[in-house]
């Protein structure tokens, strides 16, 4: 099961590669807490509105054009079913709470059913400093096809029991909006993917029996210097058991693994995150 | 199990319905039997969501398509009504068995023996064991219904008895008649079929019972005819009574009088007691009156393009001046001469005549007569030449000096030659009122110009006696110059002892008077038979040509209508000086070169009118610098008119071409801009002194000041950038900061300065620094402590070298003693008045209440910091000098003005200091989160109709309800007539075949007959005629019979 569980990856992430980082990030730093000239940052009040604007301008799925620069990652295989209660409410289907009826029913091993894994990748995804800075679009897609476009404002719920009652809403409505304004959040849009990826995207998979690479290394190969460079797009598991597949994803170039070791998903979003982070001076 | 259940349904299904009908996918084991069209498996399987556990809406019953059920649907029931569509009745079989022995093929046994279960099943016990009839128990014994013990009862009815036909009687008039113990005893009878069978009543009852109710009813009847007759009458009465009534409440009612009404508001009008709702209704009645009399205005045409206007303009100008040519030529072929009117005639003679004596003596000098004629002034002295300089006419010896004014002299003359001068201004009067061109106006001016001449003419005519005159009652008596013109008629004429004529008039009202002198009597003016006669006197002819002769004269002194345009200022002077005579003359003349000569009119004036506006830019220059030298120069030069005349025309002008206008004062203002630097580099070399007394100052000359002046009113000043102004305003700004100040002089040009800066820049609200600089320097020049106060001055020309004029100007302004201080002006005279400082002093107040009132009074504004130097500078001026004392009107407007301040620029606390603008952190560039909106999981429902209120929700409901039924119907109505029409088409294909077949087979036997025809014609024989096809035929009608050679017989 614990090896099942890890969907993503594994790498040398050897000591030797961390002592490395280590003098570089200084350098970073350094040059980042030097304050901009006045004339070329915003003011405070000026950022804010524009990042307001930003908000308000960009729905959802009107930001495509503004896709370059940003890193996709999309989540695959994420197990977000819905199901009826005794009660006649509406739940996500989980292994825990519908252990019978998993079996019974629908006669189907239970521990396919969990959700948890795409809440913990979401939130390691969306409260990481690169999303912050307005450099990540996340995508889900589920086991049954449904493909999810995430707002980078959008606060995933911290607890489980929030989060199942968001994903219900969200499968049977097929759009969430935010509670301060009318921003889509969360949207149900059209597969395939590809037709979401931006020209000339660079789609790589992650997987425990792709080539291997350490997280830093795997940055300086394939990921732009610059943010503004060609645009990336990472398929990373959200399920269980099993892999992802070029079979899915055809248009996938490569499939690689960040550690020897079997990771949990949310442990390899925040080795990758955090290496693409570094390189693009997002402190 | 479930497998083959559904298999067998799938397969009786497709049975029973016609090919083609889709049938619904049951279990995925057999999807590959059945063929599915995608589009109905689509459909069938649809789910908008995917639920686990969730109870299917409408699970399936039949495993037929929703279409192959419609239609075996139709076809039971629609199929049969159809049947029977047109029958207007319809024979239902209710044998038992039949009707099912057709249908469903049922065998003759199988129906007979329904019948008879049917049969058994009506007479069986189980309805006899409910019966309530105790006789009728189990346990007797019966014979066809009837018990048999009862039959043979002896006091029952005997009908085994011999006596047959008493018997048959008797029971005839029983079953006849009924009735008494037949009746009871029959009731105990059960009919043929049973007990239940004849119903348990007799005939008597049924009988009484009946006519019962017929009676009942009948009674029922009658009594409500009667009802119904008494309310009627009821009714009746009630009217009548009311009517009577009626005329009783009639008399109580009230009508108005309106007649009344009327008259006691009109007399409430009256004494003004109306209330405020009828005043008003009065007044709105007023109102529409009004506008229903209003006058009702037809719409003009439309509004001329500036273009036109100036053609029209053009053209005007250029007809008169055509004219005015053609009658200096005396060329008068189409001339009505209809601007010289009649009345005009004496009088024009008269001064025409006067003329023709200078000119005739002008030509006795010897000069040409056209060159005369081009100034009038010239006949006063060859050796002097007139010039129109920038300070009017003035005269110029040969060596080139200005000798002297024009004007001056002719002021100095004007007590000599009254009547020449008079003469002069007329006749320019007469120019100006030419260009204005309304011979109406001209008739009417020259009327009154007749008058005046006529009373001045008086005195010279020498009145007879007889003569009807207006006398001035003792005039010699009245006081103050009050006359009393009766009219009389002269009686004698004497002459007194000085040897002037006298009159004796005897005047109309009878009173008589003698010994009046000259100007105390005067002729009646004639009256209009008079005048008619006089007229009549002379000849058409000769008042043509006096007309012509007059009309030539005016011609040739008149201001010529169309100019050329003067490229350089020389050349516009020498216009003037040949044109012009007074300052209203030039600014004619300038209008008339720029209308005649519009950039509108023809584009290619466009370079000539760009000269002529910078010569025109020059001329006001100099006409400026002349108002400081010699003021505003009398009432014929009036520089502040043409002044104001030249920045009309430039207005004009920068309106026709703006971007020529902006190339020019661009230029310009390089040109002071150039020219004030190298003032300022001067004063190193010279020493600065007061301009009035010709000594150097760097400051510029009031022409220029002039100039700028009127800059902000031929371009817009509010503009945030403005290729004229703004380089302007910054010209303006460092003059007044660099320019050191060391006269009165200088101190009046810099207010005048500060005064434009503040004119420019208070349209848009700007501030001009710059301005309250020198403002407040200007105060602290008028100091108690003129070193202290000057030691810390805003501007470095305010230094403390400047004591010394601070002292002077104090001691001026303390020996002042005028009430109201005189205006600020740049007029060398008044600047070097004693009353200057005090203009002075007064005008810098007045400057600094006008920013208050520009910048004052903003929410937590900048005013403090604007005015601060200004507030500092005031509190120098205390009046703590004894010696030096301010007077009275100065302490108060400095009293005023600080009072003013206070108010407006008074604050609570300090400012807070200004501190640098922070950079955005990454903190404040990142992306805001946003929580989604979240329902209750718990209340969660799947519900359209959630968050609605309850009377919303169930209308909504209904509504869905309604639309979900309404296609439905819909869509049966559909397929209903798409049924129908099949039906019928089947139907009649049914029919048509029928035909069809039985025609084929006449045909066929037809065919077969010719056939055989055909092939006995064939055989030959001439046994037959006719028939046959193709050769055959042809052969048979040709006639050559017989049997054919080598044929097969």
């Amino acid at each position: 099961m614990s090896s099942n569980e890890s969907n993503a990856s594994a790498a040398n992430s050897s000591d030797s590669e961390q002592s490395e980082d280590a003098p570089i990030q200084p350098k970073k730093k350094q040059r980042t807490s030097v304050p901009p000239p006045l004339e070329i940052a915003p003011t405070a009040d000026a950022a804010k509105a524009s990042v307001q604007n930003q908000v308000h301008s960009t729905s959802i799925t009107g930001n495509k054009s503004n896709s370059s620069g940003k890193l996709i990652v999309l989540l695959d295989q994420a197990k977000l079913e819905t199901i009826k209660n005794r009660r006649g409410n509406y739940e996500l289907l989980n292994c825990d709470d519908h252990r019978d009826l998993c079996k019974k029913k629908l006669k189907k091993d239970p521990k396919e059913f969990r959700p948890d894994i795409c809440h913990q990748e979401l939130l390691a995804l969306l409260d990481s400093p690169l999303n912050k800075s307005g450099h990540l679009q996340v995508y889900i897609r589920t086991s049954r096809n449904v493909l999810i476009e995430l707002h980078p404002s959008v606060r995933i719920p911290r607890t489980y029991k929030r989060f199942a009652g968001l994903m219900v809403q969200l499968l049977h409505k097929m759009k969430i909006k935010a509670s301060e304004n009318g921003t889509t959040l969360m949207k149900v849009i059209k597969n395939p993917m590809s037709q979401h990826l931006p020209v000339g995207a660079h789609v790589y998979g992650m997987s425990c029996q792709g080539e291997l690479y350490s997280p830093m290394g795997l940055t300086k190969e394939f990921i732009p210097l610059e943010p503004s460079g060609d645009t990336v797009c990472f398929v990373i598991g959200a399920m269980a058991a099993g892999h992802v597949t070029v079979e899915d994803h055809p248009y996938i170039e490569k499939m690689f693994s960040i550690s020897e070791y079997p990771l949990s998903g949310a442990a390899a979003i925040n080795r990758i995150l955090g290496a693409i982070e570094h390189q693009w001076g997002i402190v | 199990m479930a497998k083959g259940r559904s298999k067998n349904k799938s397969n009786r299904s497709t049975q029973s319905l016609p090919k083609g009908i889709p049938l619904r996918k049951t279990s995925t084991s057999n999807s590959k039997l059945s063929s599915t069209s995608p589009f109905e498996a689509g459909r069938a399987t649809k789910s908008k969501h995917q639920v686990h556990n969730r109870g299917k809406p409408s699970a399936p019953r039949s495993t037929q398509s929703k279409l192959a059920e419609a239609i075996s649907r139709r076809k039971s029931y629609l199929s049969a009504l159809n049947s029977t569509k047109f029958k207007s009745n319809e024979f239902v079989d209710r044998r038992i068995g039949e009707a099912r022995l057709e249908r469903e093929g049922l065998s003759k046994e199988d129906a007979m023996l329904k019948r008879i279960v049917k049969e058994r099943v009506r007479r069986s016990s189980k309805r006899m064991k409910f019966s309530l009839d105790e006789e009728g128990g189990m346990g007797e014994l019966t014979h066809g219904g009837k018990t048999i013990d009862e039959s043979y009862k002896p006091n029952s009815t005997d009908f085994l008895s011999d006596s047959d036909d008493e018997d048959l009687n008797k029971i005839d008039t029983q079953l006849h008649f009924g009735g008494g113990k037949f009746d009871s005893l029959n009731a105990k009878e059960s009919g043929a079929y049973g007990p239940s069978s004849g119903g348990g009543n007799d005939l008597g009852t049924a009988y009484r019972s009946r006519r019962e109710e017929l009676e009942d009813r009948i009674k029922r009847k009658k009594m409500e005819k009667a009802e119904k007759m008494k309310r009627k009458e009821d009714q009746v009465e009630t009217f009548e009574t009311m009517d009577e009534s009626f005329g009783e409440l009639a008399k109580l009612l009230q009508f108005r009088d309106k007649e009344q009404e009327r008259v006691e508001r009109s007399e409430k009008k009256k004494k003004g007691e109306l209330s405020a709702e009828d005043v008003e209704m009065d007044a709105w009645d007023k109102e529409m009156k009004t506008y229903l009399f209003e006058r009702k205005v037809k719409a003009t045409d439309r509004t001329k393009t500036p273009e036109e206007i100036a053609k029209e303009e053009a053209d005007r100008l250029h007809e008169l001046e055509t004219r005015r040519m053609a009658r200096m030529n005396g060329d008068f072929d189409q001339d009505d001469l209809s601007d010289i009117s009649d009345d005009e005639m004496d009088g024009k003679r008269r001064k025409r005549g006067k003329k023709v004596e200078k000119k005739k003596s002008k030509e006795d000098r010897g000069l040409n007569a056209e060159e005369l004629s081009d100034s009038d002034d010239e006949e006063e002295g060859d050796d002097r030449e007139v010039r129109f300089t920038a300070d009017g006419l003035v005269y110029i010896d040969k060596d080139g000096k200005v000798i002297g004014k024009v004007g001056e002299e002719q002021e100095e003359a004007a007590g000599e030659d009254e009547e020449g001068s008079d003469e002069g201004s007329h006749s320019s009067e007469e120019g100006s009122r030419d260009d204005l061109g309304g011979s109406d106006d001209e008739a009417s001016a020259a009327g009154s110009e007749d008058d005046s001449e006529d009373e001045a003419q008086a005195a010279s005519v020498k009145l007879t006696k007889g003569t009807k005159v207006q006398g001035n009652y003792h005039a010699s008596e009245q006081y103050g110059g009050k006359e009393n013109w009766f009219s009389g008629v002269i009686t004698a004429v004497r002459t007194d002892s000085d040897g002037k004529r006298v009159y004796d008039v005897t005047y109309d009202d009878g009173d008589f008077e003698e010994g009046m002198s000259q100007e105390n009597v005067r002729p009646l003016p004639k009256t209009k038979e008079e005048l008619e006669k006089d007229k009549a006197k002379l000849s058409d002819a000769a008042m043509a040509k006096r007309k012509k002769q007059k009309a030539k004269m005016r011609a040739k002194d008149s201001i010529p209508f169309v100019f050329e345009v003067p490229t350089t200022l020389d050349a516009l002077h020498d216009m003037i000086a040949t044109h012009a005579s007074t300052g209203a003359d030039v600014s004619l003349i300038i209008q008339r070169i720029h209308k005649a000569n519009s950039v509108r009119l023809n584009h290619k004036n466009k370079e000539r009118m760009q000269n002529f506006y910078d010569v025109l830019l020059r001329r006001f220059i100099a006409v400026g610098d002349e108002i400081f030298i010699s003021g505003h120069g009398g009432p014929d030069l009036e520089r502040y008119q043409q002044l104001d005349a030249l920045t009309k025309v430039m207005y004009a002008m920068s309106q026709d071409s703006p971007e020529c206008a902006g190339a020019v004062w661009s230029r310009r203002l390089g040109v002071f801009q150039n020219a004030h630097a190298k003032r300022l580099r001067d004063v190193e070399v010279n020493q600065l002194g007061d301009a009035c007394k010709g000594e150097f100052s760097a400051w510029p000359s009031t022409g220029m000041l002039f100039l700028m002046r009127a800059l902000p009113h031929i371009f817009p000043s509010s503009d945030k950038r403005h290729p004229v102004v703004t380089p302007a305003l910054i010209l303006l700004g460092q003059i007044l900061v660099q320019t050191p100040v060391k006269s009165q002089y200088d101190v009046v040009v810099g207010l005048f300065v500060s005064g434009l800066m503040i004119e420019y820049s208070k349209e848009a609200k700007r501030l001009p620094p710059e301005a309250t600089a020198f403002l407040a320097g200007v105060l602290r020049l008028f100091a108690d402590e003129p070193d202290a106060a000057l030691a810390v001055s805003p501007l470095p020309s305010f230094g403390s070298g400047n004591s010394d004029l601070s002292l002077e100007l104090r001691k001026e302004l303390s020996s002042s003693r005028a009430k109201n201080a005189a205006p600020l002006s740049l007029e060398n005279s008044k600047i070097q008045g004693s009353s200057n400082p005090s203009a002075m002093l007064n005008f810098t107040l007045h400057l600094i209440r006008h920013l208050f009132g520009i910048f004052g009074k903003t929410d937590e504004g900048p005013e403090r910091e604007i005015f601060s130097e200004i507030m500092q500078a005031l509190l120098c001026i205390d009046g703590s000098r004894k010696d030096l004392p301010l007077p009275a009107p100065m302490k108060n407007a400095i009293a005023d003005t600080a009072r003013i301040a206070s108010s407006t620029c008074a604050s609570e606390g300090l400012r807070k200091p200004l501190q640098r603008r922070k950079g955005a952190t990454a903190k404040d560039l990142a992306i805001r989160t946003l929580a989604p909106r979240v329902e209750d999981p718990d209340r969660y429902s799947m519900s359209k109709d959630k968050g609605k209120s309850q009377l919303q929700a169930e209308h909504d409901r209904h509504r869905r309800e309604y639309k979900r039924e309404k296609k439905a119907a819909m869509r049966e109505l559909r397929l209903d007539s798409a049924f129908i029409e099949n039906e019928r088409r089947k139907a009649k294909d049914a029919t048509d075949s029928k035909a069809r077949e039985k025609r084929h087979k006449n045909f066929a036997w037809m065919e077969m007959e010719q056939a055989t025809m055909n092939q006995q014609v064939r055989l030959g024989g001439g046994l037959l005629s006719g028939g046959g096809v193709g050769a055959a035929k042809n052969k048979a009608r040709s006639g050559k019979l017989g049997i054919k050679k080598g044929g097969k017989f």
